[in-house]
């Protein structure tokens, strides 16, 4: 499942991310019922991804009918949408529904962390500003890096957006002319700290062959029916 | 039929005069020049890094910049900010000497006297020492 359009663009762009709040259980697009959210956190390295388990709670005695449901942050925005094949029935004791938001977490092909930079991971700051709220960084910087693991040349991500149907685009034409010539070449995209000493990791691309000049984008898919 | 033509005579033993003539009548290319003179520096030291043990070993340090070899990479401290790449590296160590040919070699001469002394400080694994220590009663055996 993708997080919302409306939650990407009016949260995640603007990198403060408030707390998932409620959950509005819902029939054809119509609120039936309210409920609670619990969240917890944890790695999945089958998928390798930062998963958000949510476990859905109406503790009220109604009873309704329901095929979808969407959690909403405490800025009443939009968050995610669980879609179901059929219809369910809530009688009128307690309903729990478990659904999970997956973020995924690449590993990238060089440990920053040797240079003492703190590691921040992606999904696991998303994942964590849901639960908690607070304040996400975009990708800033990307790092050319060779074979031997050396960082040829690290330059600004001040990219152009372009927004799809699906998903929120950021790209832009790089030039780097130490990267030419070489064997093959990392392109990893990140959000850096210099001064605070922290890096998270968003995305990598391999060139092989090097490059002086390339074409990097990457993508934040959304549901665009929430 | 015969062709002549004047040989130019070019006198390059003053190798800080034809820099100085690069840096008055092209500034620009003059400052690409000395950084790619300190790239190509960093980037042959950096096709050994993977001969280095782990650990820290500084090439250079004053008060604004540190560059040093940190766990088989490269890295510099400039004002308190990490910089990575050797692009940027380079870039810092041309400003802060402001691209000036005699401060660089100065510079190159303080990280040849630092990487003498890491390398004095590297301990060869034993399989190594013994290879050494084999080649070496190989050769006064034969002598």
């Amino acid at each position: 499942m993708s997080l919302c359009r409306t939650w990407v663009e009016e949260e995640l762009i603007p990198g403060h991310i408030y707390p998932i709040a409620i959950a509005h259980f819902m029939y054809n697009g119509t609120v039936v019922g309210t409920g609670t959210v619990e969240m917890k956190l944890e790695y999945d390295s089958f998928s390798a991804s930062y998963v958000l388990n949510l476990t859905i709670s109406d503790a009220t005695t109604n009873t309704y009918v329901y095929n979808s449901i969407m959690i909403l942050d405490g800025n009443n925005v939009n968050v995610a949408l669980f879609t179901y094949a059929k219809s369910y029935n809530k009688g009128t004791g307690l309903l729990v529904v478990h659904e999970s938001i997956y973020i995924p977490q690449l590993t990238p092909p060089i440990n920053f962390s040797v240079f003492g930079l703190t590691i921040l991971n992606w999904g696991e700051v998303i994942g964590n500003a849901l639960i908690y709220g607070g304040t996400i960084n975009l990708p800033n910087t990307l790092f050319m890096i060779n074979e031997l693991a050396t960082i040829l040349d690290q330059i600004p991500f001040t990219p152009s957006v372009n927004i799809t149907a699906s998903a929120f685009n950021e790209y832009q034409t790089i030039t780097c002319n130490v990267c030419s010539g070489q064997v093959s070449v990392f392109v990893i995209l990140a959000y850096y700290n210099a001064t605070a000493k922290q890096i998270m990791v968003v995305g990598f691309q391999t060139i092989v062959g090097g490059f002086s000049s390339a074409n990097v984008q990457w993508s934040i898919p959304f549901n665009p029916n929430c | 039929m015969s062709y002549y033509y004047e040989e130019e005579e070019v006198d390059i033993t003053d190798i800080f005069q034809l820099l100085k003539t690069v840096e008055q009548t092209n500034p620009a290319q003059y400052r690409q020049l000395y950084i790619n003179t300190v790239y190509q520096f960093l980037y042959d030291i950096s096709v050994y890094l993977q001969y280095f043990p782990s650990g820290t070993f500084t090439l250079f340090e004053s008060d604004s910049l540190t560059v040093q070899i940190v766990n088989n990479g490269i890295q510099a401290i400039y004002n308190g900010q990490t910089v990575l790449g050797l692009l940027q590296i380079a870039q810092t160590i041309s400003s802060l000497l402001a691209y000036d040919f005699g401060l660089l070699n100065s510079f190159l001469s303080a990280v040849y006297y630092n990487l003498n002394q890491i390398v004095k400080q590297i301990v060869p694994p034993d399989n190594v020492k013994q290879y050494l220590q084999d080649l070496y009663n190989r050769l006064i055996n034969i002598g």
